[in-house]
């Protein structure tokens, strides 16, 4: 849906005078579905699965009806088509239904022209569009494509999307397969969604009919779970067939199925063969006797060396590349990646080393439940040593050895033992006392400023995403950066000073330590001063609100801490001082301590968030936790003179 | 903003007296050096991510069959000493039309072992977009490691581009060893200039045979870092070039605004045929125009009715051949805006003078280099009022027009009475934005008489001119949910609660310029309260919404821009307990200035009143120009942490006799 984000800036024109019955279907749907821009009336999804050359074949036609609801939108009269080897677009045709007087005329579109966008993420795929422009657009008109495909491989047919950018008034979908064929589907967030469904079994074929009324429009929120996870979508798969000599063909029956479909495509990669490559792996392992540091100098050795860059042309998209080939280019995917881990871990003797294929955290599938290659985007290596799984993603550079890529956490692994042995393994999150934030600061009054130094230091997650936002910045960029990440107080907060230690250093924690002012942070009022000791605003910056629909999904757990020792100002004593709190909540929890010393005062607190997902129904939990942080955080510590 | 072109005099050379030689260009046979060169380079060179050790361009205007065409040659050596480096060159992307052709196209990796990669044919992909007959040439560079040194040589054929092309020279990666040519048969004669601190070019006719050839060369060219209020494209140093002259068509004072202006007040002013004239007559009667209207009101009203019934579209779905057209399909162009609007101002008798000009922010409006592609926008100017319209923006209103267009000169175009002829003349106008231009007022009160820990709270936000338009725009387009979601962001900045229920006034695109955009909300909260035993701490200054600072900034480089006048006015009211009392109120004194002369420019002020329990407090901070020069800085600066420090003031109020 290209043309969707040109919609957003939008420009109206005002309402045209439609007459008569045009008229009033219009005001209809303005009833029903108010302040929108356009509707979709009709989308519908026709699939006919048949035996061709002794093999099932998948072809879809596609129909959508799209009412506009204005005059004028800009961008709305450019529409594209894509699809791609595996999906090729048989047949395509296009037209308006503008309302004349008080009737329908059709206007059919007569240019289709090819065109092929580049894309940030993958840097070449098959992925082409058709790029059409409907004309005579006008309020009440209705933009009509209907779109024939043929699927290349039974095993890429797939799902339907009952979610679009604008509500959708009617959504049909038919699938009639021949009988020799199973199918088999799995219907995904219909539970409260009515809609009727039918399964006739005729002589030769059977057909499945769904058919959805008035199904609402798709909202972006922050901080939540991919469009998957509340898309109301059915997914579809050949499980088996009959072939022309009787015998039944499994296709996707179960797990095991899909792991042999998958294992094909890894099948013939060759072993690494290229003197320079030998030679760089011979060097990295050479003196070393342990396994484990082998296994993690070669796995550093390409984080660091091979670039990510995606091809998925065709089967491009589904093979790795030879290994000698990546390490000639210096760069590849991440099926490039965990192939040229593979080969080198065999090659230096690592020999329990596995092609492994998974789905990245934008997918909900889980693998036996339903046995497609769509609950796969990923691939990565794991290394089986001691009893453990080491898991190998080199597409994140920064990533700490043994950790894996925080987005396939809990997701679920296909490991592929041999060419017929498979394990099914998933991926643990990874724990908050992993990823840390901690703090330690050292801070007196002076005057009115608040002075101090302290290090910080970042581990885990926390660490990787920083290096990862800062590794390019340098000079001005990088003090500005800092400033911003280390600010504590306010924005007066002034970096004097910092030292960055272990940047690189892929396996200790970054540390900075720095010195720091916050300008006019002391109140004064007569004999009295008043400070905020709670530096860091932790565990109170997300946004909630009621209207939210979706989850909240962070990427990982982590554990922030600040531990301060306040010098009591000579010639002071505490007056008064916030109580220590334990704030509890089951994903969730704030500890904050504060000990009173003779000349200083110690104040040390942490903030845990224990959860990725947190579902939707904890939300008011969440608020209220979020209500008592900022609660105590909004405590001071006053000191009044000592007569 | 295709429309200029057709008022261009297409420059067609003569080339009869240049005979073609063997060779098209002069560096057709240009390739890179077998032997491999060696740079010494200081510690700081290496720490850069990517260094340019050498920037040569060639542009050569040459005529061939297919007319008159530009060479640009195009040979960079770059070394990437960080993965960063390698990150933001791993990547090539060629565009190619039919005004663009690569003729040549190598680049090689030359790594520190002294490997050689060289692309192939077979590295690149193609992606083809029928519709406007381009494609991309894409690859991804094998064998990159760090200090890698990629050599690229590529020869671009295009279509020359004769009216005012820019070459920029700086950029955000340090430079060495840059070399710029400009190349053209000496039968034609061009103007060169270069900006931002770049040396002259030097002219010479004796390299090449029968060309003219201007040069620069530089050692270094540092990068050039942003800096917060500023125009960072119009301080890089760059080159214009454009054809003044065709010798051998006795062709002279080419792609000078003259001929643009009377051309296109031809086009404008044209005499209208029956239909429009009738049709235009009938659109004037149907505006309504308040009774005893000024000169401003009628201006305001043709605006507002066009703006409300017209919609300014693309070229592409349009073809308006007259004004009646216009009138009739209700979307127009922005030439067809002009014209509509020019020949409604006529009609009443209403002076306006067309101003064409460009963003500011792309490349500022050279007066005194006629770059016609700098062409790019339009403008009414009426020298009544001394303001400016922009027909073609569907949400800014008179006297406002988009900011880009503004603090930048612009092509006037006009005629004069000379000896009882009237004759079309152009005149470089300085376009100045309204120093009432954003506008922005805050009332908010607190009230503590009945809870100390949770004070009422009233906010009320009134917004005018740019200020208003992004609410009042968007609210004709969405619907209660989204404008609620607005409203919540907006509103977060002042108080930091969410979830309120606002009253809004003014959304929708009729109120545009006509009345303010005012929200406004009740609540209890203590969102802005700290607390201390019996005393509370009220965050007064939090309830401006967090403010830009510039506490601690490297020296400055670059003069200060900004993108319009602004004027934010807060006015609190905060009403206590009578047992309780108000401490440190001094910090709630602020003056900060910026003068010119005795004139002050930008400002910010801050005061206090007291009335009892009552306390006032009255905020203003101004900035009535774009542009400061860089001198001014350190005041300028002032006035800017003024309001961040405004943002972290406390209030401390403790029981009476506590």
């Amino acid at each position: 849906m290209k043309w969707g984000n040109k919609l957003v800036l939008a420009l109206i024109l005002l309402a045209s005078n439609l007459n008569g019955q045009v008229e009033e279907y219009v005001k209809k749907l303005e009833a029903k579905f108010p302040k929108e821009n356009f509707i979709t009336t009709l989308e519908s999804r026709n699939f006919k699965i048949v035996m061709k050359n002794n093999k099932p074949k998948v072809y879809m036609e596609s129909y959508t009806e799209m009412i506009l609801m204005n005059d004028y939108l800009r961008g709305i009269d450019e529409a594209s088509v894509g699809y791609s080897k595996f999906r090729k677009l048989t047949d395509i045709e296009a037209w308006t239904m503008t309302p004349v007087k008080d009737e329908y005329k059709k206007v059919k579109v007569s240019k289709f022209e090819t065109k092929k966008e580049l894309d940030n993420s993958i840097f070449h795929d098959d992925q082409e569009e058709k790029v059409f422009i409907f004309s005579d657009l006008k309020k009440g008109a209705k933009r009509c494509t209907k779109t024939n495909y043929e699927f290349e491989l039974p095993e890429m047919f797939d799902y339907v999307i009952l979610m679009n950018q604008s509500p959708i008034e009617q959504y049909d979908v038919i699938i009639e397969i021949e009988n020799d064929i199973s199918l088999e589907f799995k219907e995904y967030y219909l539970e409260n969604k009515k809609f009727d469904f039918e399964k006739k079994v005729e002589k030769n074929k059977t057909i499945y009919t769904w058919k959805f009324k008035d199904l609402p429009k798709y909202k972006s929120e922050s901080a939540s779970c991919d469009f998957l996870y509340f898309a109301p979508h059915i997914r579809f798969l050949i499980s088996q067939y009959v072939d022309k000599s009787g015998s039944t063909v499994r296709v996707l029956k179960s797990a095991a199925d899909l792991y042999k479909y998958n294992y094909q495509y890894t099948a013939n990669l060759k072993e690494c063969s290229l003197p320079e490559y030998k030679k760089t792996i011979d060097s990295l392992v050479s003196g070393v006797t342990n396994d484990e540091e082998k296994a993690k100098r070669i796995y550093q050795w390409v984080q660091k060396n091979i670039k990510y860059i995606a091809f998925e042309s065709g089967f491009q998209g589904y093979i790795p590349r030879d290994a000698d080939d990546i390490f000639a280019k210096k760069f590849g995917d991440c099926k490039d990646m965990a192939n040229i881990i593979h080969k080198s871990f065999k090659y230096a003797k690592l020999d329990s080393v596995y092609l492994t294929w998974i789905g990245s955290d934008k997918l909900p599938y889980k693998i036996e439940e339903f046995p497609i290659p769509g609950v796969f985007n990923h691939m990565i290596a794991i290394w089986k040593h001691n009893g453990r799984n080491y898991i190998l993603d080199a597409t994140n550079s920064y990533t700490k050895w043994d950790l894996p890529s925080s987005f396939i956490q809990t997701k679920q692994a296909l490991i592929g033992l041999s060419p017929t042995e498979y394990e099914i393994y998933t991926i643990p999150a990874v724990s908050n006392e992993n990823n840390l934030k901690e703090l330690k600061v050292k801070a007196r009054i002076a005057g009115d400023t608040l002075k101090g130094s302290g290090t910080c230091k970042l581990s885990g997650y926390l660490k990787d995403y920083f290096i990862m936002r800062s590794d390019h910045l340098k000079g001005n960029d990088r003090f500005k950066f800092l400033k911003n990440f280390l600010e504590l107080g306010n924005n007066k907060f002034i970096l004097e000073k910092y030292t960055e230690s272990n940047i690189n250093e892929l396996d200790s924690p970054y540390i900075v330590s720095f010195e720091f002012s916050i300008l006019n942070y002391v109140s004064k009022i007569k004999d009295e001063l008043f400070i905020n000791p709670y530096l860091e605003k932790y565990g109170t910056t997300d946004d909630l609100n009621d209207r939210r629909v979706s989850d909240i999904k962070l990427d990982f757990h982590s554990k922030q801490s600040l531990d301060i020792e306040f010098e009591i100002p000579e010639g002071y004593e505490i007056k008064y001082k916030p109580k220590n709190e334990n704030i509890e909540f089951d994903e969730l929890f704030f500890i904050s301590d504060l000990k009173d010393k003779s000349t200083t005062f110690n104040l040390y607190y942490e903030f845990v968030h224990d959860f990725i997902v947190l579902p939707k129904s904890k939300y008011k939990n969440l608020k209220d936790f979020q209500n008592k942080v900022i609660d105590l955080l909004s405590e001071t510590i006053s000191f009044k003179k000592t007569n | 903003m295709k429309l200029i072109h057709k008022f261009i005099v297409t420059i067609t050379l003569v080339c009869s007296v240049y005979i073609l030689s063997s060779q098209n260009y002069e560096h057709e046979k240009y390739t890179w050096s077998d032997t491999l060169q060696k740079y010494d380079l200081t510690e700081d060179e290496l720490k850069k991510p990517v260094i340019f050790l050498k920037d040569k361009r060639v542009f050569e205007i040459a005529v061939d069959k297919t007319g008159v065409v530009t060479y640009e040659l195009k040979h960079s050596i770059k070394k990437v000493n960080t993965d960063h480096g390698i990150e933001k060159n791993n990547k090539v992307y060629i565009y190619e039309s039919k005004k663009n052709e690569v003729v040549k196209n190598q680049l090689r990796v030359i790594n520190p072992n002294g490997n050689i990669i060289e692309l192939t044919k077979d590295d690149i992909q193609e992606a083809v977009d029928e519709s406007t007959k381009s494609k991309y040439k894409y690859y991804a560079v094998r064998g990159l490691e760090l200090g890698s040194i990629i050599e690229e040589v590529v020869v671009m054929k295009t279509t020359a581009n004769l009216n005012g092309k820019i070459i920029p020279i700086q950029a955000s990666d340090y430079k060495k060893n840059i070399d710029i040519e400009i190349i053209y048969p000496s039968f034609l004669k061009f103007e060169v200039k270069s900006y931002n601190g770049l040396p002259k070019s030097i002219i010479n006719d004796t390299i090449y045979d029968k060309k003219i050839c201007h040069k620069i060369t530089l050692d270094t060219c540092d990068e050039l870092e942003d800096e917060k209020y500023s125009n960072y494209k119009a301080n890089l140093k760059y080159i214009a070039y454009k054809l003044i002259a065709n010798k051998a068509a006795n062709s002279y004072n080419l792609n000078s605004f003259n001929s643009i202006a009377e051309n296109f007040h031809g086009i404008i002013y044209k005499e209208l045929d029956k239909k429009s004239d009738k049709q235009l007559s009938e659109y004037l009667s149907k505006i309504n125009f308040k009774e005893n209207s000024t000169l401003d009101d009628s201006i305001k009203t043709i605006e507002h009715s066009i703006k409300l019934d017209i919609v300014t579209v693309e070229d592409m779905p349009v073809n308006n051949e007259n004004i009646a057209q216009i009138i009739q399909s209700k979307k127009a162009t922005d030439q067809d805006l002009v014209i509509l609007y020019a020949n409604l101002f006529k009609t009443l008798g209403i002076s306006s003078h067309v101003v064409i000009t460009n963003n500011r922010f792309n490349s500022p409006f050279d007066q005194k280099f006629e770059n016609v592609n700098q062409l790019e926008a339009f403008l009414f100017y009426f020298p009544e009022t001394k303001k400016f319209l922009c027909p073609g923006d569907q949400s800014s209103r008179y006297p406002n027009f988009p900011y880009n267009y503004g603090s930048n000169y612009g092509l006037l175009i006009k005629t004069q009475d000379i000896g009882g002829t009237e004759l079309v003349v152009k005149e470089m106008k300085k376009i100045d934005i309204p120093m009432d231009y954003g506008k922005d007022s805050l009332d908010i009160t607190y009230d503590f008489t009945e809870s100390l820990s949770q004070p009422k709270i009233k906010i009320v936000s009134t917004l005018y001119g740019h200020d208003a338009e992004n609410f009042q725009f968007a609210y004709s387009f969405i619907d209660d949910k989204q404008k609620k979601d607005m409203l919540e962001s907006y509103i977060k900045n002042y108080c930091g609660e969410t979830e309120l229920e606002y009253h809004h006034e003014n959304g929708g695109k009729e109120y545009l310029g006509q009345k303010p955009f005012i929200v406004s909300t009740e609540f209890t909260s203590n969102k802005l309260l700290e607390k201390n035993g019996e005393n509370v701490i009220l965050k007064l200054g939090e309830s401006i919404g967090p403010q830009a600072e510039l506490y601690q900034e490297k020296e400055r480089a670059m003069p200060i821009e900004m993108p319009f006048p602004h004027t934010y006015k807060r006015h609190f009211k905060v009403i206590i307990p009578t047992d309780y009392e108000y401490n440190n109120l001094e910090a709630l004194n602020i003056t900060h200035e910026l003068k010119e002369g005795d004139k002050v420019s930008s400002a910010f002020y801050s005061s206090y009143k007291l009335d009892g329990n009552t306390l006032y407090i009255d905020v203003a901070e101004f900035y009535t120009k774009t542009n400061y020069p860089k001198s001014d800085y350190p005041a300028f600066k002032n006035i800017i942490n003024a309001a961040a420090d405004f943002n972290k003031i406390k209030i401390i109020l403790t029981k009476k006799g506590g």
